[in-house]
């Protein structure tokens, strides 16, 4: 590649990530200004909004509304996909592929779609009360990502190691314990962490199936950002994003420690 | 959203626990594993895809009726709606094809040290909340935002709030990172000999692009773009909040007739119909992949 062909991707690509991260950094940097709404480029400098937004108790309930249903969430999609994506790699199953593929078929389903078919059947034939309609929604939607995170973990899983530990005497639960999840514990974490996080940013199942007495966090969001450009809300978006690249950092040196394959993350849109 | 990868274990890993000797052994485990999830996807998956059918073609369960399809089909008013959601997600593609194409090139060919940040830039927004990316560009496309005052200085009245213009851009920063994930793996697999060598031949750099790169990463491109799309026609908040009212698109009128009106029939038509959609999609792109990599496997031997 010559010098002027790579100048020229250099400076395009400047522009592309500019593009890429503006929305992004605009509300951070806005979310400063001392003006009574958004704007950019900001007027002046302030933590107002950012006292105003932590002192906020509908942001706090909100707060822990979400992050109630994503940890629920997320413990029982891993739970639950960890046994399937064991199941999946560990055995020789008549029909392997095309369970396989059932458990992952959530991937290809537009959320919106699988929202109203949820809201339809929770309204008119059964449904679990109240956010417990919300969990199951995010559950089926996470469970994907946990099977697809963990299962090349789990067909990489080294037999010999647990024959080994079988012969040398130790009881399957002693093997289950000082080999299988040693191997399968930052596995088991980035699973987690992934779920969390796909749960605790959705918006669209929660629109449509959260009760309107217990609104997650990006509910109230959406709410308050329909009426205007309320500088409180850019601040709980800015520590928002911090909360996020910390996550994914963690997320990040949990995969470069212990896995040498990254997983791959490709959250559902909203 | 995105197409499964493939589930089967590689022959050598079939054998699982059991060692050779006991390999035909039929143990009742793995399906005790697996009862939780295929409970659960029964309950709450499948069980209701299948009413949000019986929804629209028979809403109380005992008359058959064609109504619902027909005022979403046979009604100008709704298929504008529908012929909108396409164009709109078509155009997304397209624009992420093109902004995705020089950055997904840089990252697979960057021996740089800072190409993990680099990747890791290109996924941030990936892993941010849909609302908070839209809630920036609503910040920047406001009347007295950064984009209407940078034109009014040249005496345009340019307000992309509430336009289908305003839709596209946001839509397309909001999925170009599956677009870059997508080529990356396929420009990646292109050896860098290919090029120097039409380089060595003569090629300058559009020809190296159009006559090495461009075919090369065809597949790619056509499956990023097939993504792209199906990601931008079913999604809610971005045109939601940015085309309001006056951008109706076919995810907009599913909320509309769901939430506030609850009218469960059309919504689930409307429904049905966005799942046709992208269920076309997804079924050219598994054909496309299957023969990419068959194609793939075949240049190898």
């Amino acid at each position: 590649m010559n010098r002027s062909v790579r100048t020229t991707l250099r400076v395009t690509n400047t522009a592309i990530y500019v593009f890429l991260l503006a929305p992004l950094v605009i509300v951070a940097i806005a979310s400063f200004g001392a003006t009574s709404y958004l704007r950019f480029p900001p007027q002046g400098f302030t933590f107002e909004w950012f006292g105003r937004a932590l002192s906020d108790g509908v942001y706090w309930s909100t707060f822990y509304t979400s992050l109630w249903v994503g940890v629920v969430s997320a413990l029982a999609a891993t739970v639950i996909g960890l046994l399937a994506a064991y199941a999946l790699g560990r055995y020789r199953l008549r029909g392997s592929g095309l369970i396989g593929a059932f458990f992952l078929s959530p991937l290809i389903m537009p959320t919106l779609v699988f929202a109203v078919a949820l809201l339809i059947f929770f309204a008119t034939v059964w449904g679990p009360p109240g956010i417990w309609r919300l969990v199951a929604g995010h559950l089926v939607i996470t469970i994907p990502y946990v099977i697809r995170t963990a299962l090349p973990v789990i067909e990489q899983l080294d037999a010999s190691l647990n024959e080994a530990a079988a012969d040398l005497g130790a009881s399957a639960l002693t093997t289950a314990r000082t080999i299988t999840v040693p191997i399968l514990a930052p596995t088991v974490l980035v699973s987690f962490g992934l779920a969390f996080l796909i749960s605790f940013d959705e918006l669209v199942l929660a629109l449509f199936l959260a009760p309107p007495s217990a609104p997650t966090l990006p509910m109230q969001i959406y709410s308050n950002v329909q009426f205007g450009l309320d500088p409180t809300v850019g601040a709980v978006s800015t520590m928002l994003l911090v909360l996020t690249a910390a996550f994914m950092v963690v997320g990040q040196l949990i995969t470069a420690r212990f896995t040498p394959t990254v997983p791959s993350t490709t959250p559902q849109e909203d | 959203m995105s197409t499964p990868t493939s589930t089967s274990p590689p022959e050598s890993a079939r054998g699982g626990p059991v060692t050779s000797t006991k390999r035909r052994r039929i143990s009742p485990t793995p399906w005790l594993l697996l009862i939780p999830g295929a409970v659960l996807y029964l309950l709450v998956f499948v069980v209701p895809q299948a009413g949000l059918l019986a929804q629209s073609i028979s809403p109380d369960g005992v008359a058959v009726t064609t109504e619902h399809y027909e005022a979403v089909l046979g009604d100008r008013f709704a298929l504008g709606i529908i012929w909108r959601s396409i164009w709109i997600a078509a155009l997304v593609a397209a624009a992420c094809a093109v902004l995705g194409f020089p950055l997904a090139y840089q990252l697979s060919r960057s021996t740089s040290r800072f190409k993990g940040l680099l990747v890791a830039l290109t996924l941030f927004p990936l892993l941010t909340s849909a609302v908070i990316r839209t809630f920036g560009w609503q910040v920047i496309f406001y009347e007295t935002g950064p984009i209407s005052t940078f034109f009014s200085w040249f005496g345009a009245d340019v307000t992309l709030i509430g336009s289908q213009a305003g839709v596209i851009i946001a839509l397309t920063q909001v999925l170009l990172p599956f677009m870059v994930l997508t080529l990356q793996g396929v420009i990646r697999n292109i050896p860098v000999a290919l090029e120097e060598a039409a380089q060595d031949l003569g090629d300058g750099p559009i020809a190296v692009f159009t006559r090495v790169l461009l075919p090369l990463s065809k597949g790619g491109l056509l499956g990023g773009s097939l993504l792209v799309f199906s990601l931008a026609i079913s999604t809610y908040v971005t045109p939601a909040l940015i085309g309001g009212a006056r951008v109706q698109v076919v995810a907009t009128t599913i909320y509309q007739q769901a939430i506030s009106l609850v009218n469960y029939p059309r919504a689930a038509a409307f429904a049905v119909v966005l799942l046709v959609i992208t269920g076309i999609v997804v079924l050219v792109q598994t054909r496309l992949l299957s023969g990419e990599s068959a194609a793939a496997r075949g240049s190898e031997r």
